[in-house]
């Protein structure tokens, strides 16, 4: 990548530079007023970023948080920590089912791979589970309810880890209820 | 005679912007309701310092947090109730001071009101929560030991609508809403001890 601009990357890639500096900027203000206007032909960028971002929190983010509560678990010595831990394999398997229905069903009625003529948005558009709220639960245990002990540090960066997770996951529903099941919508209609 | 309390309805329907209305003033004459259509609306609105309660719809911020935090933010010292109107919408509870559903018992949204109304914010962010009642504190190992509403009523000798508010205000001050996460408060701070009926969450 080195020294190359936005504009070189998204050309090189074949993404629209307008429809990634939106994405991006969510980052930076959660938003769901966009000035960009999204097109029908704009899915395929936008499903293969909510796949990318399904892979980096399976691989990647889930595991380290599990480790880590692993860690707590481990030097912890407390039955609080071991019930912790469950608590969070629960939740992941949650997050893990919910990822994948997305990627069974969703995302390939987005871009047309699914051609099941019953199947229609509007049933994700009404069921698209809350899997923030048990992330609320944990984040709460973390800062308030958890045994005051030598391992305070330990579990400042599980709730750091928390806290980012948490971030992500409001832009990634942001982009799924505001961008993703509209656009599929508007799809329908044609 | 007490100042009347003024409350703020952001909604865009009439059935439910006239429907919340009646129910809160055949609850207490001394309340004056008004009404927007949205949250612009009611950032434009000049008595901002006159408004003791807002109800909005969550429907209409939708996904949009910016639009309710600038809300917080204009209206510091005035509680915001949640409308949840759909099953979608449950994510955004907590953007709230407090909620009630579209469906909920007149009951239930008169207390909702009501407490709102009471409770000085501050006060209520801090002191307030985290601080079961005794009652609470037994509903909550009731629902820890996996017991359902209609078991802990009979066991406790409550009605269901009871249970029901009592897990509203667990789930308000402790923050909590998922039974297996009530279950390590409750094993953290020693309501219930660990033994052979808590194997289910080992």
């Amino acid at each position: 990548m080195q020294e190359k601009t936005i504009g070189e990357l998204c050309t090189e890639k074949g993404i629209d530079i307008d429809l990634f500096l939106t994405i991006a900027q969510l980052h930076i203000d959660s938003t769901d007023s966009f000035s960009y206007d999204f097109k029908i032909d704009d899915l395929k960028t936008i499903v293969s970023y909510l796949i990318k971002s399904h892979e980096y929190y399976s691989k990647e983010i889930l595991p380290s948080i599990s480790e880590s509560l692993n860690h707590l678990g481990t030097v912890g010595n407390d039955i609080t920590y071991t019930l912790l831990l469950n608590f969070f394999s629960v939740y992941k398997e949650e997050v893990d089912k919910h990822l994948k229905y997305e990627e069974m069903y969703v995302y390939p009625y987005a871009l047309d791979i699914l051609k099941d003529p019953n199947y229609k948005i509007k049933e994700y558009k009404n069921h698209h589970p809350d899997i923030e709220s048990k992330l609320i639960d944990l984040k709460n245990l973390l800062i308030k309810y958890l045994p005051k002990d030598e391992h305070q540090i330990l579990k400042r960066n599980i709730l750091i880890q928390l806290l980012r997770f948490e971030k992500d996951l409001n832009i990634h529903t942001i982009i799924e209820e505001a961008i993703l099941i509209p656009l599929i919508e508007k799809k329908e209609k044609q | 005679m007490e100042e009347k309390k003024h409350i703020v309805i952001v909604e865009p329907s009439v059935i439910i912007r006239e429907g919340i209305s009646a129910i809160l003033r055949k609850s207490d004459s001394n309340y004056f309701v008004s009404y927007f259509d949205s949250i612009t609306q009611l950032q434009s609105f000049k008595k901002k310092d006159k408004v003791n309660l807002i109800i909005v719809n969550s429907n209409i911020i939708s996904s949009n947090f910016s639009e309710i935090n600038t809300l917080k933010e204009s209206f510091i010292n005035t509680k915001i109730i949640g409308l949840i109107s759909t099953y979608n919408s449950r994510i955004l509870e907590h953007k709230f001071d407090d909620y009630f559903y579209l469906n909920d018992k007149t009951k239930d949204i008169v207390n909702t009101v009501i407490n709102s109304l009471v409770e000085d914010k501050i006060i209520s962010n801090t002191i307030y929560k985290n601080n079961l009642s005794d009652r609470e504190t037994d509903v909550l190992k009731q629902l820890v030991l996996g017991n359902m509403n209609k078991s802990i009523a009979d066991n406790l000798n409550i009605s269901i609508h009871t249970v029901i508010t009592h897990r509203k205000n667990i789930t308000k001050k402790l923050g909590i809403k998922s039974t297996a996460a009530m279950a390590i408060y409750a094993v953290a701070n020693n309501i219930i001890e660990i033994d052979s009926s808590l194997d289910e969450f080992k």
